[in-house]
């Protein structure tokens, strides 16, 4: 018995080692995908996060990104160096753009990629046909015209600073092998063969196969411009996180998520620190370009409106009994101890943010003090604001007076506090808060959501306060959508918490319509609406988290930065 | 028998239409939508979103959408001349012209379920037909797999127990069965690949099949290791069920007149347990059958995502996570349909097995 176990065992490890080694041959970089497959990777109307950073490597783009600053580089080599513009002028009223395109970069037939792949993929953006997301673009931009092969030549509507990035918000698209499919209806894009497997792309890799829910793989480019180094690129789809994790450390595949995402949970985060200090493995770390907040719903829930009607006239929407008045807002803003929350809900793996935006991000002023623990000062405020303790018993919540801007008097101060479920940090986050706004006399109903039925509190404007995280937010901090008027519709808008502030709308328009579009003034004008975000609180800043890339040590010239994990895709080569 | 079977069918009808109404209902009426999941960010606008959810149906009222699900849409509004552009619309559910533009909308292009059109996956824009059945061979091997090992286990060691019945073997093998029953499937799953995998380096951290520039999983011979931990925690509930139900039946049988004849013919222990005993008490077993081929075509949903197994059963888990309406519904009318006949079928069978029973 005792033999036939060892005869057993040693073929499980015989077997073992053949499936180890089969992951690591030809310089073959495996990382691993905690999300849905990566369904539709035509560049226009792909949308999950590993589509997006797969279409990095396949699909060429208008200009290259520099990898330190994220802003638009001319002529520059870019993280896949698919980028097309040389170089481009903007006409003295800021309405015409005139690009101009390399003529060296084909197709991996053979043809071109020139202007008329640019134009035929921006109309059919245009058409409205295609269930593209990325139609921002259309706000500003009045035509796209390729000249010839190597010149493009952008006509605006009107000035928008904004739009050289909306211009490269897609890949572009092989004319020459999607027209002829489409007869004419660019409705016909959407359920195109080529979606799933794009077979005339002109990046650092081909598209392999998708198996699904196994494995998406990519296949190194001959015809590239450049010698691509890497045999392939293969994504692993896990579903469980825990499981991924343990790929990586037990040497299956060579990364912690994709290209496009970071992954490492913050609870392992000190542990993988620990390791990499010891030469396990490799890791990068930054801010990432996302927050966490609680959004104050500032009009009343019980009768939600429009912020403003179609001609732009504001709509009397009430005002919320508690957090209409900035008062209380700052109030709250001072009765939480942030340490408490970035250590005991994100690990210690986070910073607290000032106003909309992470360190990130150069809209981001770093300059403007965050609020901070204060509950003396956050009860001063709230008697000030006219909610008091009317029977010195501070277990019982705090009371309206006829000082209240909003709220009935002897109303107690007692709201809803939702956040969705599944979300570990917030969840830890929302207790804290519900503790520690006890210990002043706020009473807290803390309770988690499904994401869907949150989204329905939260785009209906049903709701006192909400804690929700966005993230990949734009490096201007631009939130025209988010905190204007025009963002405040009742269903769909993303004003959900209804602020209104006429200076900071005019700060957005300005900002977009600067002659020019220089860098530093738009900064200043961007921090100018921190400061003043900062204050007003729509939301309550909570914090930024960490973002940790691990990468094992067989991955050679691995060069990362912020947001971009291959910044030399074509450089990396996979030791055995 | 015939009759009998005329008469399930048809009374599997209203059943049949009450499990799609009901679930397309449970489904319907969860917050949300597609949209919301798949387009949640502030740069796309309410007005864009509105739009895509007029494109996939999902901002028509229940009825609609569930007729068109059903019974498809090209009854809804069609084209009569020809032309490519919806000229007729029944006018009772629709319009030509639903969202007022000015221009009649598509013809409805949709059989419905009931002509066996599926629908097309609004997440991964392909047949929802042609998704199901490239996950089925993955769950069928892992199903099968698992029945093998429970029942190869699960029967020896239930005629066992009920043979020795208070033996240091039957006390631990019952202890055992709670066990695998009460212990989650999901963190037995964990714990064997943190062991056997993490720890041991055996066996690989979930998958089917290695990893390759082009995608081919080998023949199962040669991957079989991929297989070895989800069958065994598959197995692990039903090896529990299986064993206590033969040790009941496999102890009723024993107590009967004929085997105490087997053993008064001098019959040894071994043929009276396995020969005469087990194939008896195998009867009742039937009843289960049902519910086996259910489960065999359903997979395990969380056993699946532990381990990475591209079944049906992680299809359906991320159709519901996805709230991809068509995918969800087209896996529960298969199962629908697979539990209704395979009920069937067991009381059939049940009735060919022992004579003594008798279909009404």
């Amino acid at each position: 018995m005792l033999k036939l176990m060892r005869i057993v065992l040693l073929t499980l490890f015989v077997a073992s080692l053949g499936f180890a080694a089969s992951a690591q041959d030809g310089g073959i970089l495996i990382g691993t995908n905690f999300g849905g497959d990566p369904t539709n990777m035509n560049p226009l109307i792909s949308n999950n996060t590993v589509e997006l950073s797969l279409n990095e490597f396949l699909f060429p783009s208008l200009y290259n990104i520099d990898p330190v600053t994220r802003a638009p580089m001319r002529a520059g080599r870019n993280d896949q160096d698919n980028g097309l513009a040389l170089d481009w002028t903007i006409s003295d009223d800021g309405l015409v753009y005139t690009f101009t395109l390399r003529d060296d970069v084909t197709w991996n037939d053979g043809a071109p990629v020139t202007a008329f792949d640019y134009q035929f993929t921006f109309d059919a953006l245009a058409s409205g046909e295609t269930s593209s997301p990325r139609t921002d673009v259309l706000q500003s931009v009045e035509s796209v015209e390729a000249v010839d092969a190597t010149t493009l030549v952008v006509t605006l509507k009107l000035a928008s600073c904004r739009v050289i990035e909306e211009l490269d918000d897609f890949g572009i698209l092989p004319q020459h092998i999607i027209e002829p499919m489409l007869d004419g209806n660019y409705a016909e894009i959407d359920n195109l063969e080529y979606n799933k497997n794009p077979s005339v792309t002109a990046g650092v890799f081909n598209f392999g196969a998708l198996v699904p829910d196994q494995q998406t793989s990519l296949i190194r480019n001959d015809n590239h411009w450049m010698d691509v180094s890497p045999e392939g690129y293969i994504i692993r789809n896990v579903p469980d996180q825990i499981v991924g994790i343990e790929q990586f450390l037990a040497g299956e595949v060579n990364s912690v998520g994709t290209a496009g995402s970071a992954s490492v949970p913050a609870v392992q985060m000190q542990d993988f620190r620990d390791r990499a200090e010891a030469g396990e493995f490799q890791i990068y770390e930054y801010v990432d370009d996302g927050l966490t907040f609680v959004g104050f719903n500032m009009a009343d829930r019980g009768n939600p409106v429009n912020g403003q009607d179609e001609d732009g006239n504001p709509i009397d929407q009430g005002m919320h009994p508690f957090f209409g008045d900035v008062r209380v807002r700052q109030a709250l803003a001072q009765a939480v101890n942030y340490t408490d929350i970035i250590e005991g809900a994100a690990e210690g793996e986070a910073v607290q943010v000032n106003s909309f935006g992470t360190p990130a991000l150069w809209g981001y002023d770093s300059s403007i003090e965050p609020w901070e623990y204060n509950p003396e000062a956050a009860l001063a405020l709230l008697a000030e604001a006219g909610f008091v303790d009317d029977d010195d018993d501070p277990s019982t919540a705090l009371v309206a007076t006829e000082d209240a801007l909003y709220a009935e008097p002897g109303t107690a101060f007692a709201f809803e506090l939702l956040t969705n479920s599944g979300n570990l940090v917030r969840e830890a986050a929302g207790t804290v808060i519900q503790d520690q706004l006890g210990q002043i006399g706020i009473d807290v109903d803390f309770q988690t959501q499904e994401f869907g039925a949150l989204v329905q509190f939260l785009l209906g404007q049903d709701f006192d306060a909400i804690m929700i995280g966005f993230t990949n937010l734009d490096q201007d901090t631009d939130a025209r959508n988010v905190f204007t008027p025009v963002g405040d519709l009742v269903g769909g808008g993303f004003n959900f918490v209804s602020y209104r502030n006429d200076r900071v709308t005019e700060l957005y328009d300005e900002a977009l319509a600067l002659p020019g579009c220089s860098f530093e003034g738009r900064q200043a004008l961007y921090h100018e609406i921190s400061r003043i975000l900062h204050e007003d609180l729509p939301w309550w800043w909570l914090f930024a988290p960490f973002s940790m890339y691990a990468e094992a040590n067989s991955v050679q010239n691995w060069m990362p930065y912020a947001e971009t994990r291959y910044a030399n895709m074509a450089d990396i080569a996979i030791s055995p | 028998m015939i009759k009998y079977i005329i008469r399930r069918l048809v009374q599997s009808i209203p059943i049949f239409f009450g499990i799609t109404l009901l679930s397309y209902l449970i489904l319907w009426l969860a917050p949300g939508d597609p949209i919301i999941r798949l387009y949640f960010a502030p740069n796309i606008k309410a007005e864009r979103r509105a739009e895509l959810r007029a494109q996939l149906g999902v901002d028509d009222p229940f009825h609609i959408q569930y007729l068109r699900w059903l019974i498809g849409d090209d009854w809804l509004r069609w084209d009569s001349d020809g032309d490519g552009i919806a000229d007729q619309a029944f006018e009772l559910f629709t319009q030509l012209d639903t969202n007022g533009d000015g221009k009649p909308e598509p013809p409805g292009s949709n059989y419905g379920i009931l002509r066996g059109d599926f629908g097309n996956s609004f997440v991964r824009k392909k047949p929802v037909i042609e998704i199901i059945a490239a996950a089925i061979p993955a769950t069928l091997e892992l199903s099968i797999s698992a029945l093998i090992i429970a029942m190869a286990l699960g029967i020896p060691i239930g005629v066992i127990s009920a043979a020795k019945k208070g033996s240091l073997f039957d006390n631990v093998a019952r202890v055992l069965a709670v066990v695998l029953n009460a212990v989650p499937n999901f963190w037995l799953g964990l714990i064997l690949i943190l062991f056997f995998g993490a720890h041991l380096g055996v066996f690989p951290l979930g998958g089917r099949c290695g990893l390759t520039l082009t995608g081919v999983c080998p023949q199962i011979l040669q991957r079989w290791q991929y297989l070895v931990l989800p069958a065994i925690v598959l197995a692990g509930a039903d090896l529990a069920s299986f064993s206590r139900y033969l040790r009941t039946s496999t102890l009723d049988v024993l107590s009967q007149d004929y085997i105490r004849t087997a053993k008064a013919k001098g019959l040894s222990q071994r043929q009276i347990d396995f020969r005469h005993a087990l194939r008896n008490a195998l009867i009742p077993f039937a009843t289960l059958l049902g519910p086996i081929l259910t489960n065999l075509w359903g997979g395990a949903a969380v056993i699946e995502t532990v381990f990475a197994w591209p079944g049906v059963g992680r299809v359906f888990f991320n159709g519901a996570i996805q709230q991809d309406y068509p995918v969800v519904m087209g896996i529960v009318i298969i199962s629908a349909v697979a539990t209704i006949l395979g009920l069937m079928l067991s009381d059939i069978l049940y009735v060919i097995i022992d004579p003594r029973i008798r279909l009404t």
